[in-house]
């Protein structure tokens, strides 16, 4: 398998939420070992490919008691957040998830920099601004829903899970173009 | 974007996490929050309080200044919601408070002759118990109906409005009126109507259109004439119609049931005292929240 299909898989799996009662089957930090063996199998001279393991490390580890502590209470109560451990520690994975999407949009630019795909490259880049700036914004302000009423944050979450959903599409998308160019250079 | 904007992007996330959640812990209350009550037995008896919005605790026990101790009514909680906002105890709520009221078996009170004024200990199911002024709270005892009065209507608006009103069966004079509580009255504007008082505004006797009128409209307006100002005794007809219209002022955070004691004389000169229930059902908006904070968090 291309490594570009197996960080593809691991991102997908990391999208993919299925509970049982507390359990996450397809757990995430399975999703995040594949994206780091994946890592592991490239050329470690590309720009970014340093952090990115490591962050993939970090997250893979990380993640794993939360396959078991099952969705903080703020996801299960459909909007308000809540301020205990396992919400702060459930949003501080995802901005390390942040980090690391960092990381892989660096190593994409330059690996199809490098195999002299500018087209790609410049498409990486273009969703790269997007995917981060929204992010951001996201991050920056889901904080403020402790403090805000209700009826502000309920539209403010929807329209802003609805960006992010569309941004990791986009991502998982893209990887797979990168994952057709590796084949049709490295043909199997 | 570059390594030095994405790691001043993430400070950014961070420096909002952490004044949030500052924010967030500086508006707790460290705990509840108890209205002043004054209920002398009559209608429901609900104690109300205001705590945090993550409190999931609920009240199991109040211990009464005269010795008696009353359990909540548990059936209140038979149906759970894991998020306490959404509990069937709460009555308004904002980002950080809940209003929540409790239930109390008003058999119970009578049974025991609950008679408090001022500090209760109340005993929560987390284990926690605080000591707190909720007020006046006393049993009374069961009335016997005179025969005299027929309930017409009676209704109650989100904006402090209520009234009461019967029509009576025989020709009788009222005499007076009084009140357990005159502390309460004086933050209640109080009009009575009945066709021999002279009055302003719409007369009663048009249907459910005129009152549900009658709550909107302006206390000027409002058929009757200010109790204070009333000359006894009133002279009432068979079949005429008297009615008790209230208004809470604004901002008085507190919760109440209790009986005005309307008292007369029929034409065959049997005396008799007719009760007019007055009671407020207390819902809050986020800025009384913080004004009730303001007058009795720090006591």
């Amino acid at each position: 398998m291309n490594p570009f299909y197996r960080i593809f898989g691991g991102l997908l799996l990391v999208l993919i939420d299925i509970h049982l009662g507390q359990i996450e089957i397809l757990a995430d930090f399975i999703g995040y070992l594949m994206v780091l063996s994946a890592l592991n199998g490239m050329d470690g001279n590309l720009k970014g490919m340093k952090g990115a393991r490591t962050t993939a490390l970090v997250i893979s580890i990380l993640a794993i008691p939360l396959a078991f502590i099952g969705q903080p209470t703020g996801t299960t109560m459909g909007v308000s957040i809540s301020t205990d451990l396992v919400t702060i520690y459930h949003q501080f994975t995802t901005i390390v998830h942040l980090i690391l999407a960092y990381f892989l949009f660096y190593v994409f630019m330059d690996w199809s920099r490098k195999e002299g795909k500018e087209e790609l490259r410049k498409r990486t880049h273009k969703l790269f601004r997007f995917y981060l700036g929204a992010h951001i914004l996201y991050f920056v302000l889901i904080p403020f829903s402790i403090n805000i009423p209700e009826n502000v944050t309920i539209p403010l979450f929807i329209l802003g899970l609805g960006a992010l959903l569309i941004m990791e599409i986009a991502f998982l998308v893209l990887i797979r173009t990168y994952h057709k160019e590796h084949q049709n250079i490295v043909p199997m | 974007m570059k390594g030095k904007t994405f790691i001043i992007s993430l400070l950014i996330i961070a420096i909002s996490w952490g004044g949030n959640l500052w924010f967030y812990h500086s508006k707790q209350l460290e705990e509840p929050i108890f209205l002043e009550h004054f209920y002398d037995g009559a209608g429901m008896f609900e104690l109300y309080y205001l705590t945090n919005r993550d409190d999931p605790s609920h009240i199991v026990r109040v211990e009464f200044s005269d010795g008696t101790t009353l359990h909540a009514e548990a059936d209140q909680y038979a149906f759970r919601n894991e998020n306490p906002a959404y509990g069937p105890d709460v009555r308004s709520k904002s980002t950080h408070y809940l209003l929540k009221a409790t239930r109390f078996d008003e058999q119970r009170m009578r049974e025991l002759g609950v008679d408090h004024e001022g500090k209760a200990t109340i005993h929560f199911n987390g284990g926690e118990t605080i000591v707190a002024d909720i007020g006046m709270v006393e049993a009374g005892e069961l009335r016997k109906g005179n025969g005299l009065f027929t309930q017409q209507s009676s209704s109650s608006s989100s904006n402090g409005r209520s009234f009461r009103s019967y029509s009576v069966k025989e020709e009788l004079d009222i005499e007076s009126i009084s009140s357990p509580f005159p502390e309460v009255d004086d933050g209640l504007k109080m009009k009575l109507y009945a066709p021999s008082i002279g009055s302003t505004g719409t007369p009663d006797g048009g249907g459910p259109r005129t009152y549900k009128k009658e709550l909107d409209e302006d206390w000027s307006e409002v058929a009757g004439m200010p109790l204070a100002k009333i000359d006894f005794p009133i002279k009432m007809k068979s079949q005429d119609r008297i009615r008790l219209t209230m208004q809470e002022k604004k901002n008085n955070l507190r919760s109440y049931s209790y009986e005005i004691e309307v008292t007369g004389t029929t034409k065959n000169g049997v005396p008799f005292t007719q009760p007019f229930l007055v009671s407020n059902d207390p819902q809050f908006t986020p800025e009384q929240m913080e004004l009730l904070i303001e007058r009795r968090g720090r006591e």
